[in-house]
């Protein structure tokens, strides 16, 4: 019996072993994604001359599309932002006008954020990008990580010369993600903490971008609420909905 | 007889005292060597402008689309098919012709990106049009393998890339959809001008037409002529060839407004060179004005011993043309001097170079000197000489004799 269950443990641990380097950033990944996603966030936006902090409802289709609608403060309450593939539009409730956001304009911070345009646009589908190579383990911020190495294919229009991802051992989520330019010069960098339950799943609640060349540009996601794989109908991701006021 | 004894009188007088004729002598040169030297080093400006301009990628001639000029737009593409080059490369006097790919985008790398416009070039077509190719300070030109691009040193820094490393270009296809793709820094290149080397990245064509999904078609036709002066009467020749699907424009036609600066820069010659005209008139009044003065007993005499005033008159006059043509002469020689070895090294003004390297015009300096100015000097200076005189001479025939011989 003793025997048999030391097997059935053996087993178990040579399973989770035996996960490849791109199977771990995909259940990552997938873990904080979710197939469809919808909930409100707050972003804060701090850098050494103002803080703010933007409450935004949010639905997502994977990576595919994506509609973002601002809910305070007062001022850009109502403005969104439309995704769909790798096209994007900002409708301005002001003015009641769309944007589409151009190429020159794809590079530019979303919303005074450390993000921009693109990161929110781009098919983030890192096995796609990326050789993925599992590198080692580490300890980060107290939990037991997977260092993985993400290294751009030649032809994958990315701009980074090399990522560096920890993904936690025990629930295998995000725990630190690096951006690298082609210098190994680090850039920014991304951490994930205060994991919360959301509609039945564990993920972390608290995303933050840290400029590494810029001291002090923060921006900090804080996941409010979130609902996982819920049905979300595709007419939300549509001009009429952009366009109709609220 | 006479003319000879005038002609000798005057030039005995102006050996007489020769501080006097030095004082007018060296105004004279300095008025000379100033115009010509003003004049060679706007020429040389406006002519490196315009030229720097032109090799820059400008070109000659230039065809596009009909339309394209008012809205460059990706879709505004002339079609590969169509075999325009080889048309245009028959007409006599047509040196070269480059097929580019011209769109703006995005290039960005880790750091920070910049709006810019890129040119997808055929490198040996390229070659023979523009002068990019000679400009690359690090690194090579292109050479037609894939994914390179070549940025100027100004763009590089702002992105912090450097040779070798690679960019992401985004760019809209002609339905408007967003295409990204990357590249590698083959060669920095600097130009003459800042502003060309901030925003112009260059490509190998077919990598932008793949990225593009234009096939073989593409925006300009670039087309470099046997003299300059050729352009505008072989662009109605290629304008009847092409038909009128196409927009031909010469380099006066695209760059109207150094073509009018130049103008303008040319006109605004004459009001300088007429100021220092009329401060070499003054300069000359002046001091003949003192030769009159100064030998009032001597007019006297003169006129005494039955000198007419016509004589006298002439005497005076005759005396400043001497002193105006010898000093145009001589100014003309030191100028030259000057001028001709300026001409080859050029003139550095890198120590205040950042204005004219904003301008297009580059820190080195080379002067033209135009042979109207020239003529316009050799003739003009030793009248205004003359005019500079006929004042004073009018003072000196209006003496009384006998009040002048006791004149002390």
């Amino acid at each position: 019996m003793i025997l048999k269950l030391s097997f059935i443990i053996f087993f178990l641990n040579a399973s989770s072993l035996a996960q490849t380097a791109e199977e771990i950033i995909t259940k990552a990944e997938n873990a904080i994604k979710g197939k469809t996603a919808k909930g409100f966030v707050s972003m804060t936006v701090k850098t050494p001359d103002y803080e703010r902090t933007l409450k935004m409802e949010n639905w997502w289709i994977g990576n595919e599309k994506a509609l973002i609608v601002i809910k305070s403060p007062k001022k850009e309450a109502g403005n969104k932002t439309l995704k769909i593939g790798n096209e994007m539009w900002n409708y301005l409730r002001n003015t009641g006008t769309t944007i589409k956001i151009p190429p020159s304009m794809m590079l530019q911070s979303w919303n005074g954020s450390d993000f921009t345009n693109d990161d929110l646009v781009r098919e983030s589908n890192l096995n796609e990008d990326y050789f993925i190579r599992l590198i080692g383990s580490e300890a980060v911020e107290g939990n037991n990580c997977w260092k993985i190495e993400l290294t751009p294919k030649p032809d994958a229009p990315v701009v980074w010369g090399k990522l560096e991802y920890w993904v936690s051992k025990q629930e295998i989520l995000p725990v630190r993600v690096n951006y690298y330019d082609e210098n190994s010069k680090l850039v920014r960098h991304m951490l994930f903490s205060e994991n919360k339950k959301f509609s039945g799943r564990i993920i972390p609640s608290r995303w933050m971008m840290i400029n590494d060349l810029k001291k002090d540009h923060i921006t900090s996601f804080i996941l409010e609420d979130m609902a996982f794989d819920v049905v979300i109908s595709d007419n939300i991701f549509s001009f009429r909905e952009l366009e109709r006021g609220d | 007889m006479t003319k000879n004894l005038l002609i000798n009188l005057a030039w005995r007088n102006i050996w007489r005292n020769k501080r006097r004729s030095a004082v007018v002598l060296s105004s004279i040169i300095v008025g000379v060597a100033a115009t010509i030297s003003m004049d060679g080093l706007t020429n040389g400006m406006t002519y490196q402008m315009l030229f720097n301009q032109i090799n820059l990628g400008t070109s000659h001639i230039q065809i596009h689309k009909t339309g394209y000029t008012d809205n460059r737009l990706v879709k505004n593409f002339i079609q590969g098919e169509l075999q325009l080059k080889a048309d245009i490369l028959r007409l006599p006097g047509v040196k070269a012709v480059s097929e580019r790919v011209v769109t703006f985008g995005l290039v960005s790398s880790a750091e920070s990106s910049a709006g810019i416009y890129v040119y997808g070039v055929d490198h040996k077509a390229e070659k023979r049009v523009s002068a990019i190719s000679g400009l690359i300070k690090e690194g090579n030109y292109l050479s037609g393998a894939e994914r390179e691009v070549v940025v100027g040193y100004e763009l590089a820094n702002k992105l912090n890339a450097g040779l070798g490393n690679k960019i992401i270009l985004m760019a809209n296809d002609p339905s408007g959809k967003i295409h990204s793709d990357v590249f590698r820094i083959s060669g920095l290149f600097e130009s003459f001008s800042s502003g060309f080397d901030k925003s112009y990245i260059f490509v190998n064509s077919d990598d932008l037409q793949n990225m593009l999904g234009l096939g073989n078609s593409y925006h300009e036709l670039a087309i470099i002529v046997a003299e300059p002066s050729l352009a505008e009467s072989l662009k109605s020749e290629i304008r009847s060839a092409v038909g009128s699907d196409f927009e031909v424009k010469t380099y006066r036609d695209i760059l109207p407004i150094l073509v009018m600066q130049i103008d303008l820069s040319r006109e605004s010659m004459w009001i300088v060179n007429m100021i220092i005209g009329i401060a070499l008139v003054f300069g000359i009044i002046n001091v003949m004005l003192m030769t009159v003065i100064e030998r009032i007993r001597e007019f006297g005499v003169l006129m005494a011993i039955g000198f007419s005033t016509g004589k006298l008159f002439s005497l005076i006059l005759l005396e400043a043309l001497i002193i105006g043509l010898s000093g145009t002469i001589i100014g003309l020689v030191i100028t030259g001097l000057i001028h001709i070895p300026f001409s080859y090294t050029g003139i550095d003004f890198s120590w205040f170079s950042e204005g004219l390297v904003s301008l297009g015009v580059g820190a080195v300096i080379y002067p033209v000197v135009s042979y109207q100015t020239v003529l316009l000097t050799i003739i003009m200076t030793p009248m205004i000489a003359v005019a500079g005189a006929i004042y004073p001479a009018i003072k000196a025939i209006r003496l009384q004799p006998v009040a002048a011989i006791r004149h002390y």
